[in-house]
């Protein structure tokens, strides 16, 4: 049975504003709310249909280049809609875009698919967010903790 | 003189970036070059001054496919420079985390890749329309060897845990015994797997390459072995440069590999074929089976078939691990201490394309002075070339798109993996002469 919120974090950290995914996942973590689980992802997008097989709600936090202004945050609704993606993949780059839409053919979305991308200004070696893209997450961490905690209030079974 | 260029800018499903050169010179083709433009990566020379014990980890780093083959052929190097074996339980978690990797390389590969040629799809994600099991199938299966990267190696892309001597530690015995209910629905599921390849249509071809593999007197093999050939080769690893040579070609950052002791050697080719050829007497028994039962003993002549054989060693990876898996009894420390002395020690295991070679010589504190490393697909691409010539030569007057795409099936039979051989696919044909379709 489906059940609960997973909180994913896509990028790397050692690579500048890549790795917002994990700041935020790592902060929403921190919070230790009920009935919410979070991953750190890599590179592997179709572990990504394994992760989520049990959850009930998924949200996938995520960089974006060239997609928006630096720190511009773009939310997504992946049931209703399709992210981009490359016209070329391989097992070393089969993305979220393309796991995602993989899992709508094959019928292995979770519930609910929410996709926040959050636009890096610089993906060079080193650890550390710009900070527009900085502000940025710590806003949505706040918003997300309100969301989730606004979900346990309202329906506590469904995240246990 | 007419000529006409055709571009393809990337060939799909293979691992990395390269592009295909081919000229026609009126009925003669005057050039087929896979040019390989992955940038060199120098992880021979940034080895160098590194501790001994580093090379597993930085090695690692060559693949995120086929990490384990890195890190093993480097710890097994390091230990034989250091006079050091590895037996026991610890040789066969080695072999468990390998068929991980077989599993999951595999697997991707037949059913995502390679698979949608024979369907006549564009990729993986349009033939799951219309055939979703064998995508979901392959995804489930798939995961058990991201677990078992997961359990033995701490994760599943570059994992942390292995080391010279061994494992750093080992995860509890229940957490291995999570596995086997879950391997004995794959070892069904791949040989449902097996049955639907069975009924594809496989052109005919019939490669003359000399395929080189590693050769075990007792197990098919992942570890540990004799190199051997089909031209009657059959050495040490630390002869392995002596029967097996590198070298640059202008057109590619991929060193081409060819034999070193004989001057009018032909190509030559590494991989499942390979392994299946020298050794599939040794498969276990339902993979034995089922080359029996699919008439699959001469399968390795044909590129086409590899597909075919590549699921033969995912039946085989899960047999073998559900058979460590059985036998695994806990026990302490999971390494062999090894104390660096002068030297030069040699590794060689089956990556899942194929043996993945490695040489280090390293002085009495530990420190790497010299660093060289083989991967298996630049070794492949002379043979990839020479079957893409064949190929074209039989065919110059078909249309381009038809080329274009019966170049890219070919290649994918192969199953390059060019990240780690950079040192895919823009495709040209120059048609010089007025051949044209």
């Amino acid at each position: 049975m489906s059940e609960g919120v997973l909180l994913v974090g896509i990028g790397n950290e050692w690579r500048g504003d890549d790795g917002v995914g994990p700041w935020i996942v790592d902060r929403l973590r921190d919070l230790a709310l009920p009935g919410v689980r979070t991953l750190w992802a890599a590179a592997d997008g179709l572990a990504l249909l394994d992760a989520w097989r049990d959850a009930g709600r998924v949200y996938v936090f995520d960089a974006l280049r060239d997609a928006a202004e630096v720190g511009e945050v773009l939310r997504v609704d992946a049931l209703r809609q399709s992210l981009p993606t490359a016209s070329n993949y391989s097992s070393h780059a089969f993305g979220l875009a393309e796991a995602i839409e993989l899992g709508r053919t094959l019928g292995q979305l979770p519930a609910g698919l929410i996709v926040i991308g959050i636009e890096g200004r610089c993906f060079d070696m080193g650890k550390g967010l710009s900070p527009e893209v900085e502000a940025a997450a710590k806003g949505l961490v706040e918003t997300l903790r309100a969301e989730l905690a606004e979900d346990c209030v309202k329906d506590p079974l469904s995240l246990l | 003189m007419p000529t006409r260029t055709i571009n393809v800018d990337y060939i799909a499903r293979v691992e990395g970036e390269a592009a295909l050169h081919v000229s026609f010179d009126g009925d003669t083709i005057s050039k087929v070059e896979l040019n390989i433009f992955e940038p060199p990566r120098f992880f021979e020379a940034l080895l160098r001054g590194r501790q001994f014990t580093e090379a597993v980890d930085i090695t690692s780093r060559i693949c995120g496919i086929c990490p384990i083959a890195y890190m093993l052929s480097a710890a097994q190097a390091m230990e034989n420079a250091c006079g050091v074996r590895v037996e026991g339980p610890i040789r066969e978690l080695r072999r468990l985390i390998y068929c991980g990797e077989w599993i999951e390389s595999h697997v991707l590969h037949v059913a995502m890749l390679n698979l949608p040629d024979f369907l006549g799809y564009a990729d993986a994600m349009s033939m799951a329309k219309d055939h979703p099991e064998p995508v979901q199938t392959a995804l489930r299966i798939k995961s058990i060897g991201n677990r078992i990267l997961q359990l033995l190696g701490g994760r599943e892309i570059h994992p942390i845990n292995v080391r010279v001597g061994g494992f750093y530690k080992l995860p509890p015995v229940e957490r291995f015994m999570a596995l086997r209910g879950e391997i004995d629905w794959a070892i069904a599921a791949t040989r449902r797997l097996l049955e639907l390849l069975a009924g594809l249509h496989y052109p005919d071809l019939v490669t003359t390459h000399e395929l080189f593999a590693l050769r075990h007197p007792d197990e098919y093999p992942f570890n540990e072995g004799r190199l051997a050939s089909t031209g009657g080769i059959d050495v040490g690893i630390e002869d392995y440069e002596r029967v097996l040579g590198e070298h640059h070609v202008a057109h590619s950052t991929a060193l081409h590999s060819r034999r070193v002791d004989l001057a009018d050697a032909g190509t030559i080719c590494l991989g499942p074929a390979a392994r299946f050829a020298l050794n599939r007497e040794r498969l276990s028994p339902l993979a034995r089976a089922a080359v029996t039962e699919y008439g699959l003993e001469e399968a390795w002549r044909n590129p086409y078939r590899y597909i075919q054989i590549r699921t033969v060693e995912v039946l085989f990876a899960l047999e073998e691990s559900a058979r460590i898996i059985d036998a695994y009894r806990p026990f302490d420390r999971p390494w062999v201490e090894v104390v660096p002395r002068a030297g030069t020690g040699y590794g060689c295991t089956e990556a899942p394309r194929g043996s993945c070679f490695h040489r280090y010589r390293i002085d009495d504190q530990g420190l790497i002075l010299e660093a060289k490393i083989a991967p298996p697909t630049a070794a492949n691409q002379a043979a990839i070339e020479g079957e893409l010539r064949r190929f074209l030569e039989g065919n110059g007057q078909r249309p381009d798109d038809e080329l274009r795409h019966g170049c890219e099936r070919l290649i994918r039979n192969f199953d390059p993996c060019i990240s780690c051989a950079a040192h895919f696919l823009q495709f040209n044909i120059d048609r010089r002469g007025g051949v044209r379709p």
